[in-house]
């Protein structure tokens, strides 16, 4: 009860419970966070997916694993949008069309053919920004894509 | 009336010896007239940005007729950057079956049995273009679909391994 009446004591003399502005910012950002974020199941096989065709091409991550989350969700959200992962790094006319024609759908033409992957997801041992890993956990893939 | 031009006074803050007599209908207010800024400042800003004093009609005339003239030109250019592009895809269409040669330094590692191939210098029939999808433009920067032999290597069957490889038309030489 004393330490109630200290803290209300501090903001004596408005009459406004705290709780009120609280409630408006985290509704704000709740739906913010709804509309782009993609599903936790398309994350999960598209990191699969990267993991397994790192190590099938011989290709590793980036040294910024902020990099290959960012990449590894765009491909999570072009498959729940449009079924299928479109390279997220590019500009499209017309999504549908290129994802029923497949230059883009990821592996693309360039990395499948030439292992150029302009993403960075996939990157060949002589490139500068190759690290040494081939994995990628969920909880890394979490904490480098915070969103503000 | 008296009390009507009092009210509009005190209303619209103006004096009450402003205000006409309010017998006549539809009196038109005064307001203190504001002193309008002169526009003839603008013309040499526009003619030559650069010089700070007036300069005569001619010279004005002709540099304000040479930029309308490079917009139009600019926007012919952007006018013709559709055609361009179809004509490209009409040219790309138009080639297929055509042999190429390779003349880029350019590896692939897509063909089965191989880890890596040097394409350079290698002759091959172009099969599609693919730049073009049901009527749509795709944005695929290696159009050509090239089909090429893999003579080093032979198939379970025998035969030596037939490959697609996408390239871009600056990467090889059309051979007629």
């Amino acid at each position: 009860m004393k330490a109630l009446q200290a803290s209300t004591s501090y903001s004596v003399g408005f009459g406004i419970s705290p709780a009120a502005p609280l409630l408006r910012p985290s509704r704000h950002r709740h739906v913010i966070l709804a509309q782009v974020e993609p599903s936790e199941k398309s994350v999960e096989i598209m990191r699969k997916f990267s993991e397994q065709y790192a190590r099938r091409s011989g290709t590793y991550f980036c040294v910024d694993k902020g990099v290959t989350s960012v990449v590894i969700k765009g491909l999570a959200d072009h498959k729940d949008t449009l079924g299928a992962p479109l390279c997220p790094c590019r500009h499209y006319d017309d999504k549908p069309a290129e994802v029923q024609q497949g230059f883009w759908n990821c592996p693309c033409v360039p990395m499948r053919e030439r292992k150029e992957c302009h993403c960075m997801l996939f990157l060949t041992p002589d490139n500068d920004f190759a690290g040494q890993e081939q994995a990628i956990t969920l909880e890394e893939i979490k904490e480098t894509t915070v969103n503000m | 009336m008296t009390t009507s031009s009092a009210f509009f006074s005190s209303l619209l803050n103006i004096p009450t010896s402003k205000i006409p007599n309010m017998d006549t209908p539809l009196a038109k207010i005064k307001y203190p007239s504001r002193r309008r800024t002169s526009f003839t400042h603008f013309h040499p800003i526009r003619s030559a940005p650069d010089s700070v004093s007036i300069i005569d009609n001619l010279p004005a005339a002709t540099s304000s007729s040479a930029p309308s003239s490079s917009a139009t030109t600019t926007n012919s250019v952007i006018l013709d950057d559709d055609s361009v592009n179809d004509d490209e895809v009409k040219k790309g269409e138009s080639r297929v079956g055509v042999k190429v040669r390779v003349k880029v330094p350019l590896k692939v590692y897509h063909v089965p049995k191989l880890p890596e191939y040097e394409l350079t210098g290698k002759v091959g029939v172009v099969k599609q273009y693919v730049g073009i999808h049901k009527g749509k433009k795709i944005s695929a920067n290696l159009p050509y679909k090239v089909e090429f032999v893999a003579d080093e290597v032979l198939g379970r069957d025998g035969k030596p391994v037939k490959f697609l490889a996408h390239l871009r038309d600056d990467e090889f030489e059309f051979l007629d």
